[in-house]
């Protein structure tokens, strides 16, 4: 809870940069810090999953494969837990109900329970987060982060990195052009000439 | 060869082609760079010509090609969908990207790097139209936005650069909000696809709470900024009146509408998305008023189109809030939804028209503001244009914005006021149409006769100043979009046909169409013609009225309201927050 919180203290200091500050290039960097905030909450929520990096074994991923298609990509952490614990069970191939807490769930039934409670899996959603969320702790180094947020985020980093570099560049154009760094003063200075 | 293996050309032959054009850079010598550029151009905008053609048979018997790209598993791939809707945004993109391309060869700035970077734009507006994944959706408004950036600066003047900062600055701060939407939903549903997202949204209690209301509104809220409806319209007069005239052609006709039907696969799917397309219908009929009534109090040529943009998107987006409300499947949202497409088509058709037109007057001429420019047409003539091209294109386009009959104006206005008539957002549309004429009487100013006592048009004081001919590419893109406004005009009832027919792909009542389901409404009947002749006159006391001193008084203070960044900002988090209370307490 309390990165939830550290989170949307930089994410509110980024966007009152971006509001408050004259400066265009503190402007820039606020837009940098929003960005930045969004892509740590996501990094965040798949590594409530688990912690171990998301590395697939030639045969998990296979599982995984064969899970995800059955589910959605809870599922494929899911198999790829299944996989990594030593038993194929059937639970790799329930049709998860597609959420990151039922991946939990999935690991949970994966390295304890067994074949036998495969059914359960497709039971209420919410008794699964919470039984997930229980057994989550026993699991150590089974638990592996849920990679799709991860693969997201390099993306909107690459975004971000490009939109900053096109803002900085068109900030210094403006410099050329106005002579200044301050937002309303351009505003002033280009919409008072002809 | 199955459709599903060249579906992708539509996307990734306009990338080719930029690479092409990069190519084209490394040559010094002059013949090959133009040649290569030329190759590349033709790959991007007239190859992907041949994937639509092929795909129609396809699309028209209500088909669609779906499922992941590269056949990666569904958990982690990427879904897309090619059915009507990707086709007919796709003919709007490729058809006014075409012409204005072919512009910029006569005008603004052009070389490989602008046909790369405008192709690259082409090839992201290509792919957010077939793309049904939330986060493959955020990429392709990304790049392009980027590219849109980097064109709007590309006409290198002070203003153009101030102009594309603030769209990048208010545009980029949007879409870190559509990222936290992104989230939202990630961590709710486990799914990134629309139909699971859908489904996983479906099955839980309450479509996820708050926090389903609240990623549903940051994403609505992030794509409006795009598509610049009131409240989130402010960066766009500003980049479109200073962006070189091809770009704003493409950026007025096509930019903000793809992200527009992007979006109604979104709000289509989940639950609370009809709610959500319902206030953006309302706000899309204020925005026609409010923007008209701020266009007709501008002094900027291209400013007074600009203005005119966000007018007719509201339009658009008045219809197809209202359509997504009652859903595309019922008659009357099918009617809605074929006539907010077909409005959009053939505005950007018009507008497009317009900013070629009067770019080359204005150009031409030298001047731009409204008051100060006369006789635009004898200007055109002494540089050389015999046959006066620019003058007859700018009076089709602006018959067919004020929708006089038979342009393709009129007809798509009559489809889409039919379906909303009765309701509150009819005579705000209506209003609106009344400060269209206005306007367009107004710009169509800089083509009359010079008064003899005025001596304020800078070329006839400066007569030595050797004067540049219009460029045949003008002529030629200009002469093209004219035949295409009065063409679809007159073949406007078989488009609705053809419109209905193509929205009808996908899960469909069984055994009918929607084309058999939605009638086309009477063009030519006493009423329209009635309803015409109603806005002819009173566009034309509105224009009068707004001479008066109390009139041009209240325009000035349009004219001359505050406008800051900070505005840009504010209006966004004003229109989350009134979208997100909006879905809570309906």
């Amino acid at each position: 809870m309390i990165e939830r919180i550290a989170l949307f203290v930089l994410f509110l200091l980024g966007f009152a940069v971006i509001v408050g500050h004259k400066n265009v290039v503190k402007k820039i960097f606020g837009l940098n810090i929003i960005n930045n905030a969004a892509v740590i909450l996501f990094v965040l929520e798949g590594a409530k999953v688990g912690n171990q990096a998301p590395i697939l074994t030639t045969g998990a991923a296979v599982a995984g494969a064969a899970a995800g298609s059955a589910g959605g990509s809870g599922g494929a952490v899911a198999g790829a837990v299944a996989q990594m614990s030593g038993e194929v069970t059937p639970v790799a191939l329930a049709p998860a109900a597609g959420t990151v807490d039922s991946a939990c769930a999935a690991i949970a039934e994966a390295s304890g329970a067994g074949p036998g409670a495969a059914a359960g899996l497709t039971g209420d959603l919410a008794g699964n987060v919470a039984e997930g969320a229980n057994s989550l702790a026993n699991l150590g180094a089974f638990s592996v982060v849920d990679p799709v947020p991860q693969a997201l985020m390099l993306t909107a980093i690459v975004i971000g990195v490009c939109i900053t570099a096109l803002a900085l560049a068109l900030a210094f154009r403006l410099y050329k052009a106005t002579g200044t760094f301050d937002i309303d003063e351009m505003y002033r200075r280009i919409h008072h000439e002809p | 060869m199955s459709p599903d293996r060249f579906i992708f050309g539509v996307v990734m032959l306009p990338l080719l082609g930029a690479a092409i054009a990069f190519i084209a850079k490394a040559f010094g010598r002059d013949r090959w760079t133009k040649g290569l550029e030329y190759l590349g151009a033709f790959v991007g905008l007239g190859l992907p010509w041949v994937v639509m053609v092929a795909t129609l048979p396809l699309v028209l018997e209500g088909g669609a090609l779906e499922g992941v790209v590269g056949l990666w598993n569904p958990a982690v791939g990427i879904f897309y969908r090619f059915d009507g809707l990707a086709w007919m945004v796709n003919l709007l993109g490729f058809s006014v990207a075409g012409a204005a391309w072919i512009y910029s060869l006569g005008s603004g700035p052009k070389g490989p790097a602008f046909t790369a970077v405008f192709l690259i734009q082409t090839s992201a507006l290509a792919a957010t139209s077939m793309t049904a994944d939330i986060f493959n959706l955020f990429v392709c408004l990304e790049v392009m936005g980027i590219a849109s950036y980097v064109l709007i600066a590309s006409s290198d003047k002070p203003g153009s650069f101030l102009a594309a900062f603030s769209y990048l600055m208010v545009s980029g701060t949007a879409m870190v909000f559509f990222l936290l939407g992104i989230y939202g939903f990630y961590r709710l549903t486990g799914y990134l696809s629309y139909q699971g997202i859908a489904t996983g949204l479906a099955s839980l209690p309450n479509f996820g709470g708050v926090t389903g209301i609240l990623s549903l509104a940051l994403i609505t809220a992030a794509v409006a900024i795009r598509v610049a409806i009131m409240p989130l319209y402010g960066w766009l007069p500003d980049s479109h009146a200073l962006a070189p005239h091809p770009v704003s052609a493409v950026l007025s006709g096509v930019l903000i509408k793809t992200p527009l039907f992007a979006l109604s696969r979104v709000l289509l799917l989940l639950p609370l998305g009809a709610q959500a397309g319902e206030l953006m219908g309302y706000a899309g009929a204020i925005t026609a008023l409010v923007a008209v009534v701020i266009a007709l109090a501008q002094k900027d040529s291209k400013r007074l189109l600009a203005y005119h943009t966000v007018s007719q998107i509201g339009y658009v987006v008045a219809a197809w809030g209202a359509a997504i409300a009652v859903g595309v499947h019922t008659s009357l949202g099918a009617l809605l939804m074929a006539g907010a497409f077909l409005h959009a088509l053939f505005h950007a058709l018009f507008k497009g028209l317009l900013f070629l037109s009067v770019g080359t007057a204005t150009d031409t001429a030298g001047e731009r503001n409204v008051y100060q420019l006369r006789g635009a047409g004898r200007i055109l003539g002494r540089a050389g244009e015999r046959f006066p091209v620019t003058t007859l294109t700018f009076f089709v386009a602006a018959l067919a914005i004020t929708a006089m009959p038979p342009m393709n104006g009129f007809a798509s206005k009559t489809f889409l006021t039919y379906g909303l008539k009765g309701t509150w957002q009819y005579s705000l549309l209506f209003a609106a149409s009344l400060g269209t004429m206005a306007s367009f009487i107004k710009l169509s100013r800089i083509f009359w006769p010079p008064k003899k006592s005025t001596l304020t048009e800078p070329v006839e004081t400066n007569p030595d100043k050797p004067m540049d001919p219009v460029h045949p590419a003008r002529k030629i893109a200009q002469g093209l979009l004219a035949l295409a406004c009065i063409g679809t005009g007159l073949g406007a009832p078989a488009l609705f046909a053809l419109t209905t027919e193509l929205f009808s792909s996908g899960p469909r009542a069984a055994g009918t169409t929607l084309g058999a389901l939605a009638r086309a409404p009477q063009l030519y009947s006493v009423d329209t013609l009635q309803t015409t002749l109603w806005i002819l006159i009173g566009g034309i006391m509105v224009f009068l009225g707004a001479g008066t001193p109390w009139g041009s008084g209240l325009l000035r203070v349009v004219r001359e309201r505050p406008r800051s960044f900070r505005g840009l900002f504010v209006s966004f988090s004003l229109g989350v927050a009134g979208l997100s209370a909006w879905l809570l307490f309906i």
